[in-house]
Formats: C-alpha cells, sequence, structure tokens
C-alpha cells in the first residue's frame, strides 16, 4: 500500500421535489443537481475543477430514477461537467452506492493510481423509471407488488408478529430523525411532529405508515477522496477510513431458511468493526440507511447494539438524538432529509459531524461514526446489497 | 377461471407487460391449466423460485419444471390499498392482500390471499392455491384461507 487515503471533502445541491409538489423550486435536471454538487465540492475543498483532470471519478446510479438503466451514464456525467479523468468507475448498488464508492476509491489511491477520487451522484425526479428488474416484472407485478412499500410492509408485518415490535417504538425514530432535520438546512422536511402526528399518518401499505417511508427527492451530493499527503493542502481535518464490509446477496446458499427480517448487514458490520479492531460502544454516532424506519430497528439489532428482536425495547430505553447516548441520523436521515440516490445523505452527514460542521445538532466531540447502505429489492427476502463503513477524525 | 386463449396473445405478453421467454411462460402456462408449477433442481433437491437459468443453490443447468400441491402458509403480507408505478390494472381489486407464501415443499412465492377478511387473516394461516384470471388475460395463482 503506497498510501494511505482519507476524506477530504464534501459538497452538495439543494434538495427539492419539482416534480409533484408545489414547493417553488424550479423544473430542474439531473446535469443542473449534479453540477451544483461539483461546484459546492470544488469550494468546500478549495480546488480548481482542472485539478480533477487525470485523477479518478465514481458516478453512483445510473441517471434515472430507481430501477432504471443507462448503460453510459458515467460517461455522460463526466462529459457534462467537463472532467478527464483517468479512473473512471460507476457504482449501481442503489443505497449502498455511496459506499462501495468510498471502498473503490479509496483502493485506487493506496495503490498510487490517483491522488484523487471525487465520488458523485443523484438525480432529479422529473425522470421517472425506464426498465425493471426480471423478478419484479414477470412474477411481482401481476400480483400487485408496489415497489419498496410493499417489501417493507412484508418485511415489517413479520418483525411485528415475530418480535411484538410496536408501532410507537418506529414513531420515535421518525420525530427524533425529523427534530434533527429541524437544525439541519438542508433537510427536506423540516417541520418538527410529534409521535400523534406518525400514530395518524395515512397507512401506506399496512403496517408501514406514511412517515415511516423516506421522502424522494431531486438533488446530487459528493465527496473527494484524496491521499493523505494531498489532503494536507485542502483540509486540516481530514476523515479516515477505520473499517469497512460488504456483504452483497448474503441469503443465497439458504435455501427454504432465508428470514426476511434478518439483514446482510449483521455480516457487513462485523466485517467493517474487525477491520478496524474497535468495539461497538466507541461509536459517537451511527448514520444509519433508512429507506423505512424499520430498516433502522432491524439495523440495530443485527449490527449487535441490541438483541435480535429487542430493537423496539432499545429505542424505547434510548436516547437517539443528537445529545443523547447514541445519536442517530443526526441530520434527519432519507426520512426527513429527503432520498438522493446512492445513500450519499448518510456519509455527509457523517462527515460534517466528525469535521465538527453539523451546526446546531453537532454531536459532542465526535470520533468515531458508522455509517451503512443498503439496496436493491430481492424477491422474497429484503435488501440485496449491505455495506457498513467505519469513520474517524482520528488517524490512531 | 381459465380459459382457451392461447398465451401468446393474451394482453399482458402483447402490450409486453411479461416477458415471452423461455423462462417465464411455462409458469404461466401452467396457470392457464390451474397449475401452479415451479423449477426443481434434481441435483441439488431444491425447489427453485422466481424461474432461472440455472440452479442459484449448485449451479445445476438441468432444472425441471414440477407441479406443485399449492399448500402453504402466509409467511408475512402486506395490504396494498393504492396502485403505485405498477402497470397491470387493479382497478376495482384494491385494497388486496399481498402475501408470500411458505409452500409446504419450501419454497416462497408473493402472490395474493383472496377472498379473505383482512382484519382476519394472520402470519401462519394455512392456505391452498386458487386461479385467478386478472384484466390482462393473465391467471394467477393465488391463495385461500383454508
Amino acid at each position: 500500500m503506497s498510501q494511505k487515503a482519507v476524506i477530504a471533502g464534501f459538497g452538495e445541491s439543494t434538495v427539492s421535489r419539482p416534480k409533484s409538489r408545489n414547493d417553488g423550486a424550479p423544473m430542474r435536471s439531473k446535469e443542473q443537481y449534479l453540477a451544483d454538487a461539483l461546484t459546492s465540492v470544488l469550494k468546500n475543498c478549495g480546488l480548481e475543477k482542472r485539478e480533477l483532470d487525470g485523477q479518478g471519478i465514481c458516478v453512483a446510479g445510473t441517471g434515472g430514477g430507481h430501477g432504471s438503466s443507462g448503460e453510459r451514464w458515467s460517461s455522460e456525467v463526466i462529459h457534462d461537467l467537463g472532467i478527464g479523468p483517468s479512473w473512471l468507475i460507476r457504482t449501481d448498488q442503489g443505497g449502498s452506492s455511496s459506499l462501495v464508492q468510498l471502498i473503490q476509491a479509496a483502493l485506487a489511491i493506496e495503490r498510487g493510481e490517483v491522488d484523487l477520487v471525487l465520488c458523485v451522484g443523484g438525480g432529479s425526479t422529473i425522470f421517472g423509471e425506464t426498465d425493471q428488474t426480471f423478478y419484479v416484472k414477470n412474477f411481482e407485478m401481476p400480483f400487485g407488488m408496489m415497489g419498496p412499500n410493499s417489501l417493507f410492509g412484508l418485511i415489517l408485518k413479520r418483525h411485528m408478529h415475530k418480535y411484538g415490535t410496536e408501532p410507537g417504538q418506529l414513531g420515535k425514530i421518525a420525530v427524533t430523525q425529523r427534530f434533527h432535520a429541524s437544525l439541519n438546512p438542508n433537510a427536506y422536511l423540516r417541520k418538527r411532529i410529534t409521535i400523534e402526528d406518525y400514530l395518524s399518518s395515512a397507512m401506506i401499505s399496512d403496517p408501514i405508515r406514511l412517515l415511516d417511508c423516506c421522502i424522494p427527492v431531486s438533488g446530487a451530493a459528493c465527496f473527494l477522496m484524496a491521499s493523505e499527503e494531498r489532503s494536507r493542502s485542502i483540509t486540516d481535518h481530514p476523515i479516515f477510513i477505520k473499517g469497512f464490509g460488504q456483504c452483497f446477496n448474503y441469503q443465497t446458499g439458504t435455501p427454504y431458511r432465508d428470514e426476511i427480517t434478518d439483514f446482510g448487514m449483521r455480516i457487513a458490520a462485523t466485517r467493517a468493526f474487525e477491520r478496524a479492531t474497535l468495539r461497538k460502544d466507541r461509536v459517537s454516532f451511527l448514520q444509519l440507511y433508512d429507506d423505512y424506519t424499520i430498516a433502522v430497528l432491524i439495523q440495530l439489532e443485527d449490527m449487535g447494539f441490541c438483541a435480535k428482536g429487542g430493537g423496539g425495547k432499545f429505542l424505547d430505553r434510548t436516547d437517539i438524538s443528537y445529545r443523547g447516548e447514541l445519536p442517530i441520523n443526526t441530520g434527519g436521515g432519507m426520512l426527513s432529509g429527503g432520498q438522493i440516490g446512492g445513500g450519499f445523505v448518510h456519509l455527509i452527514e457523517a462527515i460534517k459531524q466528525l469535521k465538527g460542521e453539523a451546526g446546531s445538532r453537532q454531536v459532542k466531540d465526535p470520533e468515531i461514526g458508522l455509517v451503512t447502505g443498503m439496496g436493491g429489492e430481492s424477491y422474497s427476502n429484503n435488501l440485496i446489497n449491505h455495506v457498513a463503513v467505519i469513520l474517524s477524525n482520528n488517524e490512531h | 377461471m381459465s380459459t382457451d386463449v392461447p398465451l401468446e396473445s393474451t394482453r399482458a405478453f402483447t402490450a409486453h407487460l411479461i416477458e415471452n421467454t423461455e423462462l417465464t411462460r411455462p409458469f404461466w402456462e401452467a396457470a392457464k391449466r390451474d397449475k401452479l408449477v415451479m423449477q426443481h433442481c434434481d441435483k441439488c433437491r431444491t425447489f427453485v423460485w422466481y424461474p432461472r437459468p440455472l440452479c442459484p443453490n449448485c449451479g445445476s443447468t438441468e432444472l425441471k419444471w414440477n407441479e406443485m400441491s399449492g399448500e402453504g402458509k402466509i409467511y408475512s403480507f402486506t395490504i396494498v390499498r393504492q396502485a403505485l408505478r405498477n402497470p397491470f390494472d387493479f382497478r376495482g381489486r384494491l385494497p388486496l392482500i399481498l402475501a408470500l407464501i411458505d409452500l409446504d415443499e419450501g419454497p416462497k412465492i408473493l402472490s395474493n390471499v383472496i377472498d379473505a377478511n383482512i382484519e382476519r387473516i394472520s402470519i401462519g394461516s394455512k392456505v391452498s392455491v386458487v386461479y385467478f384470471e386478472n384484466p390482462e388475460g393473465l391467471t394467477l395463482p393465488v391463495f385461500k384461507l383454508k
């Protein structure tokens, strides 16, 4: 390994829902959001765009909505942005794409191929999806599968049946994250809610309520990876990667015994903590992938922050706010902040917290942060891709 | 119930809502004849669902279509209240129960539980297959409480 890779900086566009809501936001395309994110990261890092030429670029997603495909998306992005990299990667692992980018970028830097890798992703809801996966199209949609709302309805129903998980326990996640979003100027939904608001929100796919669901938004985000040496001219506060773990399609090889309420995050997080040689109680905060509230609860169980099935009771007794004993999704997550494809929301919030740039929602003196990403709906199980990354503002 | 209309001319296929391939046809053709079939791998003795070109467990390409008993239990379910980005016609059929059924032979299938009171069904309830022809002319193996 010739050099160490760090996160040097980040960038983000504003987020909006130009298609379906009259929020005053103009109709903007994915190219415009990506350009905003690029402009933002260049400012954050004090770089000129030309300095990215000959370096690395990672592009997340496919350019369209969820489920679409674009064979040439990464080439389109660098062409639009006018960057000429020597190392080009695309990641399409859904909500874990940004963390896969981080790992791929770190490997390219550590091998000495490049000194900088810009990792970028985003999209606009003014473009719908175009194609569906084989099994969704042919064997799910005829029966009324309505995307992830249905999938997470199945997951939550079974979790409630198996472990007695109650709506109010999930509501605590929604309410706390909205509180965090109220302190985050770039979050999409910032009006505080109560547990009564949660409980009275409409049933979407029983037992999933409206306030269990994240809100898809248009927007883009990025982060800049650099060799430690190169980062010194960019920032005084580089973020170090202590460990990572990836687990894809974990339920394969166990025919009939797969359980929809068990996530591959158990394996990904175990790998990450082993690599980091850290204990879980060293973690200052968690940024957990939150397409639905139940995803947060199950991850807490599967990563060992509480017993399997004990997530609901753990939430009853634990303060998960930014000033609590285990801060979770301190920027509002995707439930309130808005879902940009690729899981960038969680990683960007972790970077802000570790750099001490989280404003009025700043966790006190954080040192270690855990970030997770999940994506890719399976047939008859939960999600296919699970990635966990442990970050620190301290090299040692 | 099923009719004599050939599968290829049903609207679900002509409108390309369903792909017409060697992988998709056997299931839908059997359903037209009121049969539930799934692939079986004779090598590792597991049923395979959804259809695959090779056994996802052992890699064998010798998968054979087998008729299933159609008996099982509800593994989990959710209530679909409105159509969302789904090209099929669900008018007059909502709310519907979307369920994962644990078949007695082992595999799970995503399907519907029909003619059931939403308030009364529960995980673990025993169900049997029945057949329902949807507006697109596709016969769906769905399930009824026993």
